[in-house]
C-alpha cells in the first residue's frame, strides 16, 4: 500500500496537469482581484462623472452637515468594492463558488482516468496487490492533490490580496473564521474528489469522466433545489445532505459548531460512500 | 510435469458471447509458448485472465503449480496489448514509477533495466516521442522489472521493423536461455514465432484446438511422399526390400509417409504397382509453418501434413480415385 502510494505521489509530482491546475487556480484568484479593482475604478469614474454619485459627492463635501445616522449608508457607499469584499470574500468566492471544485474535479478526472487511457494501470494490477489497495492508493493520491490545489488557491489568494490590498486587507481577515472555513471546504473538496475518482473509475473515459463530474459540480444544486420542492410536503430537504449545497451555504461569517459538525459528517459520509463504491467496482471490473 | 501455467476449462464471457471457451492450456517450465490465433480468437482475453486483469467466468488456473494466484502473480511479468506508459515522462521516469510501486529498493535497478533493453541513451526524451520499437522495449522492461519467472507477451513485435523484430527476438531468447524464463507469447508473425517457440497452442473462436511441441510441428510440416494404399503391410515390405527405404511412418491406417528419396518418388509408385499394390493416392506433401497454421485456423482441425494449396495433384494408379 505504502509502495503504491509512494509511486502515485511520484506520478503526481511528475504530472504537468497538476501544476497547470494549481496555476489556473492562482490565475483565477488574480482575475477575481482584477475584477474587483475594475469595479472600484468604474464606481470611481461614475462618481466623478456624477452618475448616481451626486448625493455621495455632496455628502463628502458637506461632511458633518449630514444628519446623524443618515450618513452611515453614504459612508458605506464610499468604501470600494475590493475592500467591501476583502481577501476573505475572494477566498469564499474561490471555494464556495465552486471554482476550486471545478479545478479539483478536472484534475482528479485526468489523474484517475489517465491510468486507463495510457494502460499504465496494468503495470500495478496483478503485482501482488489487491485491487482494493490499488484503488485506495490512487484515491489517496488524488486527495493529496485536491488538498494541495486548494491550499495553493488559498495561499495565492492571500498572497495576491496582501500585495494588492496591503496591510489593511490582511488585518481585515478574521483568521479564526478563515481557518474554520478553509477546513470545512477542504472536507467538502475531499468528498468531491472521491466522487470524481469514482466517476473516473467507472467511466474510464476522459471525456465522459470530466463531463459527468463537471455536470455534477455545475447542475447538481439545481437538481437538489427541485428535489427540495418535490419533498416539501414531507418536510425533508435533500439539499441539506448534498456536498455542493453545503459548500455554497458555508460562508465564513455564518459557520458555527453545529453546522461544521454536520457538514464534516456529511462530507465524510460522501467520501466513504464514493471510496467504497469505487473499490467495489474496481475489484470486479476487467482492465483493458 | 513442472507446469508454470495450467488452466482447466478457463472460460470468459461478455454477455452471451463466449470469448474464451473452456481452454486447457499447459505451459511447461522453460517453454517459449507460441500462442496463435486470428484477431478476436481470444488470445488477449486469455492472457488478461492469466495476468489477473480480467476475471474468468468459469474454470480454474494454477500458476507455478499453485492455485494461490494473487501471490504467484508476483512472479509474472506481462505486456498485454500495448505497453502502459506515461507519454509525458521519460523512460527513466516511467521505470522509476514502476520501481516505487513494486517496492524495489535498489536505485540502480532503473539504470540496469534501461541498459538491459538498450534504452539508457534516451535521456530526457519523452516516451511520446519514442519509436514503436523503443516503446515496446520499454514495455518489456516494465514487464521484466519484477524479475519474473514467467513472461506474458501479447503481440510484442507488432508494428516493428525487421531490425526491431530481431532485437526483441534476441532479447527473448536471451531471457529464456540466461534467466530460464518461461515465456507465453502471441504473435501474428508466425514465421518469426517459429524461430523462437518451443511449444505452440492454437486458439480458434475461443477454443484451444491444439497444443504441440516444436519438434512435433516440424514433423507435421516435413516434406514427404504421401501414399494411400490398400495394403499397408505389403507396401511397407516393398518399400524396405525393393526400394531400400527406411525413413517412413504410418500416421494412420492406409497412409504411408516417406521422408527420403523424394526425387525418385516415381520409382516407388512403379515398384508398388508392380507388386500389385493398389496405390489410391501418391503425392508430395509438406508445407511451411504458416501454411500449416493457416490450415488449422481455417478448418479448425489438424491436417494430415498437407494443405490444399501445397498439395500436388494426386498421382493415382491402379485403384480407386480418392
Amino acid at each position: 500500500m505504502l509502495n503504491l502510494f509512494r509511486a502515485e505521489c511520484y506520478k503526481l509530482w511528475k504530472a504537468k496537469s497538476f501544476y497547470i491546475c494549481c496555476l489556473i487556480g492562482a490565475g483565477i484568484a488574480l482575475l477575481l482581484y482584477g475584477t474587483l479593482f475594475l469595479v472600484d475604478n468604474l464606481e470611481k469614474m461614475e462618481a466623478q462623472q456624477g452618475q448616481g454619485g451626486v448625493h455621495v459627492m455632496a455628502t463628502v463635501n458637506e461632511g458633518t452637515e449630514s444628519p446623524e445616522g443618515a450618513g452611515q449608508p453614504e459612508e458605506a457607499a464610499q468604501i470600494p468594492m475590493s475592500q467591501k469584499i476583502g481577501i476573505m470574500g475572494v477566498i469564499e468566492q474561490m471555494m464556495s463558488g465552486s471554482m476550486a471544485g471545478f479545478i479539483v474535479t478536472v484534475f482528479v478526472s485526468i489523474f484517475v482516468i489517465g491510468e486507463y487511457t495510457n494502460g499504465a494501470i496494468k503495470n500495478v494490477v496483478g503485482k501482488g496487490y489487491s485491487r482494493g489497495t490499488v484503488f485506495i492508493s490512487k484515491l489517496l493520491a488524488a486527495e493529496l492533490a485536491a488538498l494541495l490545489i486548494n491550499l495553493v488557491i488559498v495561499g495565492a489568494t492571500l498572497l495576491f490580496g496582501a500585495i494588492l490590498m496591503g496591510k489593511g486587507g490582511i488585518s481585515a481577515i478574521a483568521w479564526k473564521d478563515l481557518t474554520a472555513f478553509v477546513g470545512i471546504q477542504l472536507a467538502f473538496s475531499a468528498a468531491l474528489a472521491a466522487i470524481a475518482a469514482l466517476i473516473g473509475e467507472t467511466t474510464r473515459s476522459l471525456a465522459a469522466g470530466i463531463s459527468i463530474s463537471l455536470g455534477i459540480v455545475m447542475f447538481s444544486t439545481s437538481i437538489t433545489a427541485g428535489l427540495d420542492l418535490l419533498f416539501h410536503n414531507l418536510n425533508w430537504k435533500p439539499s441539506d445532505y448534498w456536498l455542493l449545497d453545503l459548500q455554497t451555504t458555508a460562508l465564513a461569517d455564518i459557520l458555527h459548531g453545529d453546522f461544521l459538525f454536520r457538514a464534516a459528517i456529511i462530507s465524510l459520509a460522501w467520501f466513504l460512500a464514493a471510496a467504497i463504491a469505487g473499490t467495489l467496482h474496481f475489484r470486479k471490473a476487467d482492465i483493458k | 510435469m513442472d507446469y508454470v501455467l495450467k488452466t482447466e476449462g478457463l472460460t470468459k464471457q461478455y454477455g452471451r458471447h463466449t470469448v474464451v471457451d473452456h481452454v486447457d492450456m499447459h505451459v511447461e517450465k522453460g517453454d517459449i509458448y507460441g500462442f496463435i490465433g486470428k484477431n478476436g480468437a481470444g488470445k488477449t482475453t486469455f492472457m488478461r485472465m492469466v495476468a489477473g486483469l480480467a476475471a474468468p467466468a468459469e474454470g480454474s488456473m494454477e500458476l507455478f503449480g499453485s492455485p494461490e494466484l494473487e501471490k504467484q502473480r508476483l512472479r509474472i511479468g506481462s505486456l498485454i496489448e500495448h505497453p502502459g506508459l506515461y507519454g509525458k515522462m521519460t523512460a527513466r521516469e516511467n521505470l522509476e514509477a514502476v520501481r516505487r510501486s513494486l517496492g524495489i529498493t535498489e536505485k540502480n535497478a532503473v539504470e540496469d533495466m534501461l541498459d538491459f533493453v538498450r534504452l539508457s541513451g534516451t535521456g530526457k526524451k519523452k516516451v511520446k516521442n519514442f519509436s514503436m520499437g523503443m516503446k515496446q522495449r520499454l514495455g518489456i522492461a516494465i514487464a521484466l522489472f519484477c524479475s519474473p519467472d514467467f513472461l506474458i507477451l501479447d503481440e510484442p513485435i507488432n508494428g516493428l521493423d525487421p531490425a526491431g523484430i530481431k532485437e526483441i527476438r534476441d532479447l527473448l531468447l536471451r531471457l529464456n536461455r540466461e534467466r530460464q524464463m518461461t515465456i507465453l507469447i502471441s504473435s501474428h508473425i508466425l514465421g518469426e514465432l517459429s524461430k523462437i517457440a518451443t511449444r505452440y497452442g492454437i486458439i480458434k473462436d475461443g477454443v484451444l484446438i491444439e497444443e504441440f511441441g516444436a519438434k512435433e510441428l516440424e514433423l507435421k510440416c516435413q516434406r514427404c511422399q504421401k501414399l494411400v494404399v490398400d495394403d499397408v503391410d505389403r507396401a511397407v515390405a516393398v518399400l524396405e526390400e525393393k526400394c531400400h527405404i527406411t525413413n517412413y511412418d504410418v500416421p494412420q491406417a492406409g497412409v504411408i509417409r516417406i521422408f527420403e528419396g523424394l526425387d525418385r518418388s516415381w520409382a516407388v509408385n512403379r515398384e508398388l504397382i508392380r507388386q500389385d499394390i493398389k496405390v489410391k493416392e501418391s503425392y508430395l506433401a509438406g508445407q511451411d509453418l504458416e501454411g500449416y497454421f493457416m490450415d488449422l485456423l481455417g478448418n479448425g482441425q489438424a491436417p494430415q501434413g498437407e494443405t490444399p494449396k501445397n498439395r500436388r495433384r494426386p498421382f493415382t494408379l491402379g485403384g480407386k480415385h480418392a
